[in-house]
């Protein structure tokens, strides 16, 4: 019975994943950024085109990042809470919030000073950030049981890997990483969306409740 | 069984039963897990009709352990549904106690 009640609440954590939008939200962020990245090698340095998107930076992708969420959201109204329901989970406590902050933080800045410092070739970055991204993706894995997820961060490190092989490692490597996993994301969010509407009824237009 | 150990007896009547019982224990679960829920989801996850689920969610109101919000959603009538703070220390010492329970047991056997 306890493995039970386990199980309830694992199905519990997968349903904000079970309609494949989070995905695909990701997915696009990860887009933007490819193209930001893109922007970022094709344009020449010392410009003001590029200072300009060098500032922007934080901004595009707070932006983005906000606007997608919004979007996810209204998705989720619109599509997966009159089909299957409305759930609302609680808000991580202030300390784990800050906790992933500063570990974020860290670990950019620590793959920042190994670039600046030349600790490591620059063409290893896209095998690092695959690494990385495998890494998360284990845990989002494990936490929520759903084995798509460390697919994906085994595709982000053969992604990785075969960049870094080519030794494409600059904005451009970068660029293309992030686009590929971004459309990897876009991929399993589509394919996750198809199965949940093919198995999911539409929405009645009786009431929800008593 | 029971009668050849009343001390087994004994620690199966103490098991919250508004909450022990099958279709209550996944509702509880569930609110446990996240902050609300509405009656759709609840029904889904459970299998109920809607009268069956209402009827175990009046219980639970009853007892304190949930509370009820209505509500409305673009116009729709919405029924959010969360585990109070005594509903929340109840699953708590439910699953405390089933834990014991189980662990207690399968070390005798």
């Amino acid at each position: 019975m306890k493995d039970d009640l386990k199980k309830i609440q694992t199905r519990t954590t997968q349903y904000w994943f079970s309609d494949g939008l989070y995905e695909l939200a990701f997915g696009a962020l990860c887009l933007v950024l490819a193209l930001y990245l893109l922007a970022q090698a094709l344009l020449p340095k010392g410009t003001l085109l590029y200072s300009i998107l060098v500032i922007s930076f934080v901004l595009v992708m707070l932006g983005s990042g906000f606007l997608l969420t919004r979007l996810m959201n209204v998705f989720k109204a619109r599509l997966t809470y009159p089909r299957t329901g409305y759930i609302a989970y609680p808000s991580k406590p202030r300390r784990t919030r800050w906790i992933s902050v500063l570990l974020g933080m860290c670990i950019g800045a620590l793959m920042g000073f190994v670039v600046v410092r030349n600790l490591i070739s620059i063409s290893l970055l896209p095998l690092v950030t695959g690494l990385v991204f495998a890494f998360v993706m284990l845990l989002v894995g494990l936490r929520t049981g759903l084995l798509r997820f460390p697919l994906i961060g085994f595709i982000a490190l053969v992604i990785g890997g075969a960049l870094s092989l080519a030794g494409i490692g600059d904005s451009l490597g970068l660029s293309i990483f992030y686009g590929s996993l971004g459309l990897t994301f876009a991929l399993s969010g589509a394919c996750t969306l198809r199965s949940y509407l093919h198995s999911t009824a539409t929405p009645q237009e009786s009431s929800n409740g008593e | 069984m029971a009668n050849d150990h009343p001390d087994l007896a004994r620690r199966i009547a103490e098991v919250d039963r508004l909450i022990h019982e099958p279709a209550r224990l996944v509702v509880v679960t569930i609110l446990y897990t996240v902050k609300e829920a509405d009656f759709l989801y609840l029904q889904r996850e459970t299998g109920l009709t809607k009268g069956n689920l209402s009827s175990h969610l009046a219980k639970l109101e009853e007892a304190g352990y949930i509370h009820i919000e209505k509500t409305y959603r673009n116009k729709i009538p919405l029924t959010l549904c969360s585990l109070t703070e005594l509903g929340r220390k109840a699953f708590t010492i439910y699953r405390d106690q089933l834990k014991h329970f189980i662990e207690t047991e399968l070390e005798n056997s």
